[in-house]
């Protein structure tokens, strides 16, 4: 078991910005919220499942089961 | 709101998040592997695919592309009952019903649609950094005669006021806005 969990708190922080981006672009759609949503709100979401697909990893690594 | 399915979908999903943030240290359980899996990767994703269409679907209307300022004077021109341009045409008579400024540039073709929304991600980025410049100009110098076509190509109309034009090698060689016009108002006049 992983005791270390920084690195799942940023992926989850990082994909709760993404939604939120995205939240806010869905209800004020202006330019402004559809490209940051669509900018640095997908690059979020995006760097969230790279952060948990690394979490997932290192927990296999940790256990013994890679 | 045009797009309540994605805002729904999105705010459970950022619920979940919250959630999983509140609760990342509690125990080691599959259940809390499969909760991190299906609430951190399945579902995001899924709402951030569904919002990025409704963005995208959402920057098709005319309000949208008018929301950007150095557009105010053409859909000044567009809403404009007393203006005799195209563009005005179209609108105050319901030619086009809908996403008016979409329809008329998007690319008559099979990828037309999404070269007409990476344009708009292009013009976005453009506006937001500040990097375009004045006068805009249209992308590739010239509008594609075959977007009007596309609506009035196979009208009894058209056929039968431009039979004369409609010869071999003819049409290729003329645009509709070599004949009908303006489309828009001339940028410096309208500021």
């Amino acid at each position: 078991m992983i005791r270390n969990e920084s690195l799942l708190t940023l992926a989850l922080l990082a994909m709760l910005v993404a939604l939120l981006s995205m939240l806010t672009c869905l209800a004020w759609p202006v330019p402004w919220t559809i490209g940051a949503f669509l900018g640095p709100g997908l690059m979020a979401g995006g760097a969230g499942i790279v952060l948990y697909v690394l979490y997932v990893l290192r927990d296999l690594r940790t256990r013994g089961a890679l | 709101m045009q797009q309540p399915v994605a805002f729904v979908v999105g705010a459970v999903a950022a619920g979940g998040v919250i959630a999983l943030l509140l609760r990342r240290n509690i125990g080691d359980s599959p259940s809390r592997h499969w909760g991190l899996l299906f609430g951190l990767a399945v579902l995001p994703s899924v709402a951030l695919a569904l919002g990025t269409v409704g963005a995208v679907n959402d920057a098709e209307r005319p309000e949208f592309c008018g929301s950007c300022h150095i557009m105010e004077p053409w859909m000044h021109d567009l809403m404009s009952a007393d203006s005799k341009t195209l563009a005005a045409t179209h609108y105050k008579n319901r030619f086009i019903l809908e996403d008016q400024c979409y329809t008329c540039h998007t690319d008559y073709a099979m990828f037309g649609p999404v070269k007409a929304k990476l344009d708009g991600v292009r013009h976005l980025l453009r506006y937001a950094t500040g990097t375009y410049t004045l006068p805009i100009k249209i992308h590739g110098g010239s509008y594609h005669f075959t977007n009007c076509l596309r609506c009035h190509g196979e009208s009894k109309l058209f056929k039968d006021k431009h039979e004369d034009l409609l010869g071999e090698g003819t049409a290729a060689e003329l645009a509709c806005l070599d004949c009908h016009g303006p489309v828009h108002p001339e940028q410096q006049a309208a500021r």
